[in-house]
């Protein structure tokens, strides 16, 4: 797909410049009495595209081609000038008779998207009347938008029991309690990734796993929820916290692009609490589709497969495109949703527009 | 005059008794839930492949197993072991629900003992679904595995065609509560030997470091991780060192110093052997 935005300047040309007044007077008259052209029939326009491998081009054409049945030519000129969102630059320059476009090309950087500006300049030159025709200048700009598709598995309450218990001395309890991820803004695993579908380019791919916190007799110590009181910073007494680890974050991803419009990104991985032996993995197989077809209103949908616990969830560009809480957050719950003998929740989302970056 | 009152409670009771909505429930309505006995009774008596319980059903019949009485799960394990050698993998996996959320309770230790051996048959099973739940049921008895757990875990564990992400699972069950015992140790050993996926060295890793470690050939093995051409395995083994206790991370102290130095290794690697180089320092 190659993207295109024109803005026609409008086609009347500028008082000619650099002449003395008395001379730029005689002119006028010479140009009103003799010009074999209407002051007002140059074109000239501004375009800006995208192409496939993520160029941009900014495009400057000028048209000063004398009206049919004159016998004369003029000389055209065009500068292209392209700013990148951050402020790259490219310009180019072309002239020819009656005729010519200039090109200025940035090529594709994925930490520089957004709007590309084309400013472009157009110059006539009648050598009939001597002097320089300056059109008004053009602009056009073109989109290259960015998502960011990120995955997050996380337990949406502030803690949940574990399968297991402890006991060291005195203190014993038969199920520990695992730190959740509710209003910490933690999660348990996630995977990001930066797509351009017009550049069919991604970069900057992160995983991640989050801190894994089991604790023992006394926790809560208010009460209710884990806080401050509970982390003691006394390691395997089973007595408030008593034991930290990481999942390890060894997940897979791959990003296609079927069509010019279209990226999809493909998430899987599997983790299992790093603090029990046997607990099995929360694993998640998740495509999202990010379409560009209407490139001012990009959409994005998810094709799921997860297992039924923890809570999952796809944004893209921050916006929540694809979101499960699970019913319950108890030990047989969860136990049976690891475990598989719960189903994985599976399916498609319906599309939900997204910003673009 | 108390006389009179009494006959009065009497009268009450027995109309309550009578009508009362519940009563009448439990009396005619079919759809009434069933005690866990039931459950299991129906399931094995009237097994129809085609109307086996739905997710919902065996959700509720886990809860139901969490909360009932000692003796109300007593009474049903017999018709929930009668499904559970079922020819049918889909009404064991019934079975198995509430055999998980039993395994869950305080008391499952007590519950389940007598009745290691056909929950150790899962382990056998060709189906590796089966296998992992069975895994699971042993490894979460309370308050702690019996010793007669151990047997079909080493059994589970020393065969090569098994489920190897339970089977990682079982060698750290066998280090956390037979970690003596010089036969668990070799199966450990040699389930670490094997050329395993990425996924279960890993998760045999993870495993490992749920408990102190104090065999020097285990340990070994960790350090030796290490230096797996796989970067996830490299992380893995530093993660998880420190849990493994201070005469591991000694142990694996060398390696640790070259991985944390080494320009080559991706940022995640050489950021979790310092964090685990600072064990070192601060366990001193």
């Amino acid at each position: 797909m190659r993207r295109n935005s024109i803005i026609q300047a409008e086609s009347r040309p500028d008082e000619p410049s650099g002449a003395p007044i008395i001379r730029l007077a005689a002119f006028t008259i010479f140009v009103a009495i003799f010009s074999p052209i209407p002051s007002n029939a140059y074109s000239t326009y501004s375009l800006a595209s995208l192409e496939s491998n993520g160029t941009v081009v900014g495009t400057a054409v000028t048209d000063g081609t004398p009206p049919p049945g004159t016998n004369m030519n003029h000389t055209a000129y065009a500068t292209a000038t392209l700013t990148s969102p951050k402020g790259r630059k490219a310009t180019g320059s072309m002239q020819g008779t009656n005729t010519t476009h200039a090109e200025a090309l940035l090529s594709f950087d994925p930490t520089d998207t957004g709007d590309y500006l084309e400013a472009s300049t157009h110059t006539v030159y009648c050598p009939c009347m001597g002097y320089f025709i300056h059109n008004a200048p053009s602009q056009a700009s073109v989109p290259v938008p960015t998502f960011n598709v990120a995955y997050s598995s996380y337990i949406p309450v502030d803690h949940v029991s574990g399968p297991t218990g402890c006991s060291v001395g005195l203190h014993s309890v038969l199920s520990m309690i695992y730190m959740g991820d509710a209003l910490r803004n933690t999660y348990r695993t996630t995977e990001s990734i930066q797509i351009t579908p017009d550049g069919q380019n991604s970069s900057g791919f992160y995983q991640n796993t989050g801190n894994t916190r089991n604790y023992g007799y006394g926790s809560p110590a208010n009460g209710s929820t884990l806080s401050q009181a509970d982390e003691d910073g006394v390691a395997l007494d089973c007595y408030l916290w008593n034991n930290a680890g990481q999942a390890i974050p060894a997940f897979s991803y791959d990003v296609s692009y079927p069509y010019s419009f279209q990226g999809q990104v493909h998430y899987s991985g599997a983790a299992s609490n790093p603090l029990e032996s046997l607990s099995p993995p929360i694993t998640w197989d998740m495509r999202t589709v990010v379409d560009e077809t209407n490139p001012s209103a990009p959409t994005a949908y998810v094709n799921y497969n997860h297992t039924c616990y923890p809570a999952h969830q796809i944004k893209v560009n921050g916006t929540v495109v694809y979101s499960y809480t699970p019913p319950e957050n108890d030990l047989a719950y969860i136990a049976a949703c690891l475990s598989q003998l719960n189903a994985k929740i599976t399916g498609q989302t319906s599309s939900v527009q997204v910003p673009p970056q | 005059m108390h006389h009179n009152q009494s006959l009065t409670a009497r009268a009450i009771f027995l109309i309550i008794a009578v009508v009362s909505p519940g009563h009448l429930l439990a009396q005619t309505n079919p759809k009434a839930i069933p005690s866990l006995q039931e459950f299991y009774q129906r399931l094995v008596e009237h097994y129809n492949p085609s109307s086996l319980p739905s997710e919902e059903e065996r959700m509720r019949v886990m809860h139901q197993a969490q909360a009932a009485p000692a003796e109300e799960i007593s009474r049903a394990l017999p018709w929930i072991f009668t499904a559970l050698a079922h020819q049918d993998d889909q009404v064991k996996l019934v079975a198995c629900a509430a055999l998980l959320a039993i395994s869950l309770r305080p008391d499952s230790a007590a519950l389940l003992r007598a009745h290691i051996k056909p929950i150790g048959d899962l382990l056998v099973s060709p189906n590796e679904r089966l296998q992992g739940i069975g895994v699971e049921i042993l490894g979460y008895l309370k308050p702690l595995p019996p010793p007669e757990a151990a047997a079909p875990m080493l059994a589970f564990l020393k065969r090569t065609d098994a489920n190897t992400t339970a089977q990682a699972g079982v060698a750290g069950f066998l280090m956390k509560y037979a970690p003596d015992n010089p036969e668990n140790v070799g199966a450990v050993l040699n389930f670490l030997d094997r050329p395993l996926d990425t996924q279960a060295r890993i998760q045999a890793l993870q495993a490992l470091g749920t408990q102190p470690v104090t065999d020097p050939n285990i340990i070994d093995r960790v350090v030796a991780a290490l230096d797996d051409r796989n970067s996830r395995t490299r992380f893995a083994a530093a993660e998880v060192l420190p849990r493994m206790g201070r005469r591991a991370l000694l142990q694996a102290q060398p390696e640790l110093e070259r991985l944390a130095e080494d320009p080559d290794q991706p940022d995640d690697v050489k950021e979790i052997a310092r964090k685990a180089l600072e064990g070192l320092t601060q366990s001193r």
